[in-house]
């Protein structure tokens, strides 16, 4: 979207869209006002040794994030909380995510769990699945017959 | 819909609009975007007594990665997240989003943009904007005779 100048008749529309959609989320789902949940976008990918998983978790504390294996599913979970020395009402603006978030993948049989890896850095949780040994690719001699 | 319904909408409505909508457009506005996302990077502004405060939440950034400038009231983030390079890999799952970003806002006049300081540590950059100390409010002793 390229640069526009401020339009107060666009701001409005967009306005009047944002209170349908609050009226929505206020009156139709009650229950959740309390509870605030979001979901961490996760990248996978598989070299030849190993799986890794990334997951962005921005601004957290290590310990506030639990990683999981359990039968061949991975499963990242935790709970965000706002900044605990600002009021709710001295934010302007929130648009970052906060609360409690869960996300779970099943793994391909061929990962040692056991040596799984786990780093929290820059706000990215970085999960490292080593291969089992059979199951990396492996080469194989071609004899001359 | 009885009258008693009404009036707790409307009174919904107000403290909607009073908490989220009027401090909008009242003292920041966002002046445009460009690039991948539209809320890439997420901002939370905070105003306390004397200063605002910015938190920007750029996940996996380098501080090479991003610029922060201010111009003539207009305080703009930019940058790149450069897309991972898989080398002998394969993508299994891909929900982060790369490349170019750029948000503007346009800062409030009561904002020293002389003195406006920022810091960057974990993915986190913090804006820390002083309030002009001649824009308080004084209070006007009140002589009783």
């Amino acid at each position: 979207m390229a640069l526009v100048r401020w339009d107060p008749f666009k701001e409005l529309d967009l306005l009047q869209e944002r209170i349908s959609r609050l009226f929505d989320e206020a009156w139709l789902r009650p229950a959740r006002r309390g509870e605030r949940t979001w979901i961490p976008p996760v990248d996978i990918y598989e070299t030849e040794n190993e799986i890794v998983v990334k997951a962005e978790l921005p601004d957290m504390d290590e310990k506030d994030i639990e990683v999981k294996i359990e039968n061949n599913v991975l499963s990242i979970k935790g709970e965000k909380k706002l900044e605990k020395e600002e009021k709710k009402e001295n934010y302007h603006l929130i648009e970052s995510s906060y609360g409690s978030f869960y996300r779970s993948f099943s793994l391909p049989g061929n990962v040692d769990a056991d040596k799984a890896i786990a780093k929290y850095e820059k706000g990215v949780l970085k999960i490292t699945l080593p291969k089992k040994e059979e199951a990396k690719p492996k080469q194989i001699e071609v004899k001359a017959g | 819909m009885t009258e008693l319904a009404l009036r707790e909408i409307e009174k919904e409505m107000n403290r909607l609009w009073e908490n989220w909508v009027r401090p909008w457009f009242e003292d920041w506005f966002e002046l445009g975007w460009e690039g991948e996302e539209e809320n890439f990077p997420t901002v939370d502004i905070l105003k306390d007594k004397d200063h605002y405060q910015m938190i920007v939440e750029l996940p996996g950034l380098r501080e090479k990665d991003f610029s922060l400038e201010v111009d003539n009231r207009v305080l703009t983030i930019k940058g790149n997240r450069p897309e991972p390079e898989l080398k002998d890999a394969r993508w299994i799952r891909r929900e982060r989003t790369y490349g170019e970003f750029l948000r503007r806002f346009q800062l409030p006049e009561e904002v020293d943009t002389e003195k406006i300081e920022a810091k960057f540590k974990d993915g986190i950059l913090e804006i820390h904007l002083p309030i002009r100390q001649s824009s308080k409010p004084k209070e006007i002793r009140i002589e009783v005779h």
